[in-house]
């Protein structure tokens, strides 16, 4: 992993288009600032790693056994929005 | 907080905005989205990036869950549901990168959908709030947005959210 040391206002470039900036040292919490295209998209990791788990948590094999595993939820759902 | 939004090194040359979804915004039915439906995730999902192409599909005896199939690999499922009929009050606020991903100019074309997560009981079956579908019903786009700051619940338990209305619905 490259260490870079950054002060306040100074920041990083990687690629030719992401800038990350520090904006705020304050105790141990470090505020960043990130310019980067629309096309990157930027998260905390433990947000993005909790989106993943829970998406592996989700998938199924064949949607054919998906009917029976939800069981009575759909009517329970269906009373509701009537 | 993450910022990404801020003057972005590359501008392009239409700039989409930012948009608010709602439910008196978005696009809803019983199937928001026709019930056979090739949706595209240029990027797949978190957990499935090598994954775009799904199919979406309902049946009557699931309604209002609707079931998500990757089209070329057989053994990926999932189980998904309108947002908007797990939880009315919900809202997503997507950032100009996503609606310009998407190629989204109105709310209306929105849809907006959840995974579900079965439980082993209907009461432990859950729908990740914080990281919805949004699709483009126009291009069939879509992208999963995690609504990184929001407070929204990855399980959002549905059973629990039934509760209360159930006995709502029976009126005199």
């Amino acid at each position: 992993m490259l260490i870079l040391a950054r002060k306040q206002d100074e920041s990083i470039i990687i690629g030719d288009d992401i800038q990350v900036k520090v904006i705020r040292v304050q105790g141990n919490q470090v505020h960043l600032g990130i310019s980067a295209p629309r096309s990157v998209t930027v998260h905390r990791q433990e947000i993005y790693e909790q989106a993943k788990s829970e998406n592996l948590k989700a998938a199924h094999g064949k949607s054919t056994e998906l009917k029976d595993r939800l069981g009575a939820l759909p009517s329970l759902m269906q009373a509701r929005t009537k | 907080m993450v910022q990404c939004e801020c003057e972005c090194a590359v501008e392009s040359p239409v700039r989409a905005s930012a948009m608010e979804i709602r439910r008196d915004n978005a696009l809803r039915s019983v199937y928001p989205i026709e019930p056979e439906t090739l949706v595209e995730f240029a990027r797949g999902i978190p957990g499935f990036e090598q994954i775009a192409q799904y199919r979406i599909h309902g049946l009557d005896a699931v309604r209002p869950f609707m079931f998500m199939e990757a089209v070329r690999s057989e053994n990926v499922s999932f189980v998904c549901i309108d947002a908007f009929v797990v939880t009315r009050d919900y809202s997503v606020r997507l950032p100009a990168a996503v609606t310009e991903r998407l190629g989204l100019d109105s709310e209306d074309d929105a849809v907006v959908l959840c995974l579900v997560t079965i439980g082993d009981t209907v009461q432990s079956t859950t729908a990740n709030l914080m990281c919805p579908l949004v699709i483009n019903r126009r291009n069939r786009r879509g992208e999963q947005v995690i609504l990184d700051g929001s407070d929204l619940p990855v399980r959002y338990a549905i059973w629990q959210a039934l509760q209360p209305t159930v006995g709502a619905t029976v009126r005199p």
